[in-house]
């Protein structure tokens, strides 16, 4: 491959990475804050329950009144619990996709280190590089924007109502 | 209390299906891939389910679950998938290789214990 195509097939491996990164950081946005809200909430149920129990010790006929004051509470709190954890799997999915732009990088920078060396590449190295990311990739919004910013020999096929089954499906529990 | 191996490549994910079983008074024995949850699996380490992720190095989940149908003792034994993959083809192959369910990521602790609990009931 000559030295201005190789250079211009980097150009668009880097700005396809670009991208990806962009999309992980968005994606991990919402989240994010969802996570931080569960938390302020969380020390909220927290104050509410040192509140319950000190109003029982002080005026233990207040069990009778409000006794389900502290179970409420409790049940809050763990449903906040649960809501985090949901929340930090996003950012499982973010390490994720990261490792695979970091890989994906490590080759563009080995092949183009190699190809100064070289006087030609075979043209089918960074249509290989470019499969090898998008079959690791987690989600169909990754692969549609890898698609559209380095399309496939074939051409890309870009079907958003996939990416949108795929959201619908988060958390989805299928019995066989 | 029922015991429960969860296999899973990232510890983070480990240690938040850890937290949700534990939370419900299961026992939890982890493994960080395939590979290890097999060698468990064949060392005798009786289990009443196992959730294992897809995309693992070493021995995907799927390769897993077709590994633990083969030996005696685990044939009985519910496999669960958890995973990020959607795709019916994907669901299919699980389904094929002797999967008892398939629960797509982010998990929802409550909905996990629902079926965790059908499961072994």
């Amino acid at each position: 491959m000559p030295q201005s195509a190789q250079t211009s097939e980097a150009a668009q491996a880097i700005a396809a990475a670009v991208a990806q990164i962009e999309l992980a950081v968005r994606e991990v946005q919402t989240p994010v804050q969802e996570l931080g809200l569960l938390i302020d909430q969380m020390s909220t149920g927290l104050g509410n329950i040192r509140g319950a129990g000190r109003r029982r010790i002080v005026n233990p006929d207040v069990v009778a009144v409000f006794p389900d004051e502290l179970d409420r509470a409790v049940d809050k709190l763990q449903k906040q619990v649960n809501g985090s954890i949901t929340q930090l799997q996003f950012y499982d999915r973010l390490v994720q996709h990261l490792k695979h732009i970091q890989d994906f990088l490590s080759s563009a920078a080995g092949e183009l280190a190699s190809s100064s060396t070289a006087d030609t590449q075979p043209v089918d190295v960074w249509d290989g590089m470019r499969e090898r990311l998008r079959t690791r990739l987690i989600s169909e919004a990754q692969r549609q924007l890898l698609d559209a910013m380095l399309p496939p020999p074939e051409g890309a096929d870009i079907d958003s109502q996939q990416a949108r089954d795929e959201l619908a499906a988060q958390g989805s529990v299928e019995l066989f | 209390m029922p015991r429960i191996l969860a296999v899973d490549d990232s510890p983070s994910m480990r240690q938040m299906v850890g937290v949700t079983l534990k939370s419900a008074g299961y026992e939890v024995l982890e493994a960080c891939d395939g590979q290890e949850a097999l060698d468990l699996a064949k060392a005798q380490a009786a289990v009443d389910l196992v959730i294992t992720d897809v995309n693992m190095p070493n021995m995907d989940g799927i390769t897993l679950v077709r590994e633990l149908r083969a030996l005696p003792h685990y044939r009985g034994v519910p496999l669960l998938v958890l995973t990020t993959e959607a795709s019916a083809e994907k669901k299919m192959e699980g389904k094929a290789a002797g999967a008892t369910g398939w629960v797509v990521k982010p998990f929802s602790p409550d909905r996990l214990l629902a079926t965790i609990a059908r499961i072994v009931a």
